[in-house]
């Protein structure tokens, strides 16, 4: 695994809505293959724009981002969809079709950037499998646990096996216990070869997995830090009495 | 690419569960639009056809008044053959008149009044140009020799074509320009709807990386399918109307040739109107979708 060449590079980079408004100011970041990094910090701290710029969604007013290799500037945007292909985008709020199933979920999606519905039922349950959640494949989102329902937008981003995953506060419904499972999820997902990329407030869960925290106030990053995981313990610890949120 | 072509129909026809009463009310509207427009204007075309194969029947009736003499019914037919618009003049004398009105009335017994004949010396008129038809009574009426208010026209469909000429002219015209208007706003607001309603799968296939076309190919194509079910709307008024007019003309002159609408050409104009203005109205609606600025 590469983790040396710079994957994703920020170079001060503002996102102004106007002259007294910004969402970003002069981020300077770099994050390489492979790397799992917490952006943290409360919420309009900017941590999700930052996402955002990364997934075209926001447009950078100033500075350079690049994104393997590619500058975002100058992405048109006939050309988007393309670079969003590249990624898995997690959205905070799952972002499923309440009156589709799972496994219709992930389906859909695939379906929408062109794949059969002979290619669909082959890698639907592949995918579903690898988050763990095929045994609840015929479930509507509504009969999901809020861990679950995570799993299930896991499975749709990774539909285009993309070697980025972003995800914007995935356990900001979750108890302690379904916290831990699917951040255990995304580590082993790291483990395959992903850079994982979170946007958390979940001081406690990003403490306990540790890896690379990058701290973000009013636009601003504060601190770049990497720690390592603390002992597995404290994780099984946080999952102790931890209540089912479905 | 027929598994595509699924998928987006599949999609376009999911609005139709969703906004089915805007659906309905837009279809309606487009296909009173299209009957009024459409359907109007190629009957109209129809008719005008029809009142040119029926010029050369155009007839008055000139009824003289009694006691003129042999030489001034001849100075009177000479007199009506001149005047411009008349192709042929013929006298017609009471003996002769009541021939006539036996062979056309058969059931009437006329027997009794052969020798108390109450019809008058007539001059039958043709005419070449039918538009010449009131200058032509007026110039005749003015005459001495001819009855107070002795011209009559024959011309009671011709009288009824032209009042639906000018009637479908007007009613198609107006009425549909302010229903395709009405119609246009109402496939409009449904194609709103539907993008509010797919807000969340638009935003999803955003996310996942699925083309712009993807997204808003749907939307045309629902556009679409709600102009055509409007023009196969109007097809059907408009079937029904020709065959209720063909009646009444039918019932006027028998002998009257009246071609009914081809229903293949005039179904498949109808349709590809109806899915031209369905695609350029949703084509406004998803105006912002089609840019990436919803």
């Amino acid at each position: 695994m590469q983790r040396s060449a710079p994957y994703i590079q920020f170079d001060r980079v503002d996102v102004g809505y106007s002259d007294v408004s910004y969402g970003l100011r002069g981020i300077s970041l770099t994050i390489s293959r492979g790397e799992f990094v917490f952006l943290c910090g409360l919420t309009g701290s900017g941590k999700s724009t930052l996402i955002k710029v990364l997934t075209r969604e926001v447009k950078h007013t100033d500075g350079r981002v690049l994104f393997d290799g590619q500058d975002l500037s100058e992405i048109v945007p006939e050309t988007v969809p393309a670079l969003r292909r590249k990624m898995g985008i997690v959205p905070q709020d799952f972002g499923l079709l309440p009156n589709k199933k799972v496994w219709e979920n992930v389906g859909y999606a695939m379906r929408a950037v062109g794949r059969t519905r002979r290619e669909v039922s082959k890698a639907v349950p592949v995918l579903l499998e690898r988050v763990n959640i095929l045994h609840r494949a015929d479930q509507y989102p509504k009969e999901l646990s809020g861990g679950e329902r995570q799993r299930g937008a896991i499975a749709r981003a990774l539909i285009n096996n993309p070697p980025l995953l972003l995800a914007d506060e995935p356990t900001a419904n979750l108890d302690p216990e379904h916290s831990v499972g699917l951040m255990q999820l995304l580590e082993e997902l790291n483990r395959q070869g992903m850079t994982i990329i979170v946007a958390t407030h979940d001081m406690p869960v990003v403490e306990q997995f540790g890896r690379r925290i990058v701290r973000l106030e009013f636009g601003r990053i504060v601190e770049d830090v990497r720690q390592e995981p603390l002992i597995e313990e404290s994780a099984e610890a946080l999952a102790v009495g931890g209540s089912e949120d479905a | 690419m027929l598994d595509r072509i699924e998928f987006l129909i599949t999609e376009a026809l999911t609005a139709f569960r969703r906004n089915h009463w805007m659906t309905f009310a837009a279809v309606t509207t487009a296909a009173m639009a299209l009957f009024l427009l459409g359907g109007l204007g190629f009957a109209y075309f129809r008719l005008e056809g029809l009142m040119a194969e029926l010029r050369q029947d155009y007839r008055l009736r000139v009824f003289l008044k009694d006691g003129l003499t042999q030489e001034q019914k001849s100075q009177a037919l000479g007199t009506i053959r001149n005047l411009d618009g008349v192709e042929t003049a013929t006298l017609i004398d009471r003996r002769k008149g009541l021939e006539v009105f036996a062979q056309e009335n058969p059931d009437i017994p006329v027997a009794d009044f052969v020798n108390d004949n109450p019809l008058p010396d007539a001059i039958h008129v043709t005419l070449t140009e039918i538009d010449k038809t009131p200058q032509i009574t007026e110039q005749i009426l003015k005459q001495t020799w001819v009855e107070p208010n002795g011209v009559r026209s024959l011309n009671e469909l011709r009288l009824f074509l032209q009042s639906l000429i000018s009637g479908s002219r007007l009613v198609g015209f107006t009425l549909g320009s302010i229903m395709l208007l009405t119609g246009g706003i109402l496939i409009y607001n449904t194609i709103r709807l539907t993008i509010m309603a797919r807000r969340r799968e638009m935003r999803i296939m955003e996310l996942v990386g699925a083309n712009r076309r993807t997204i808003v190919l749907p939307l045309l194509v629902e556009g679409m399918i709600d102009g055509m079910l409007g023009g196969l709307v109007a097809f059907i008024f408009l079937f029904f109307s020709v065959r209720a007019i063909e009646g009444i003309i039918l019932s006027l002159d028998s002998f009257a040739k009246f071609q009914g609408i081809p229903v293949g050409p005039t179904l498949f104009l109808l349709l590809s109107a109806g899915a031209v203005y369905g695609l350029v109205c949703s084509m406004l609606a998803s105006r912002d979708v089609r840019t990436g600025v919803a």
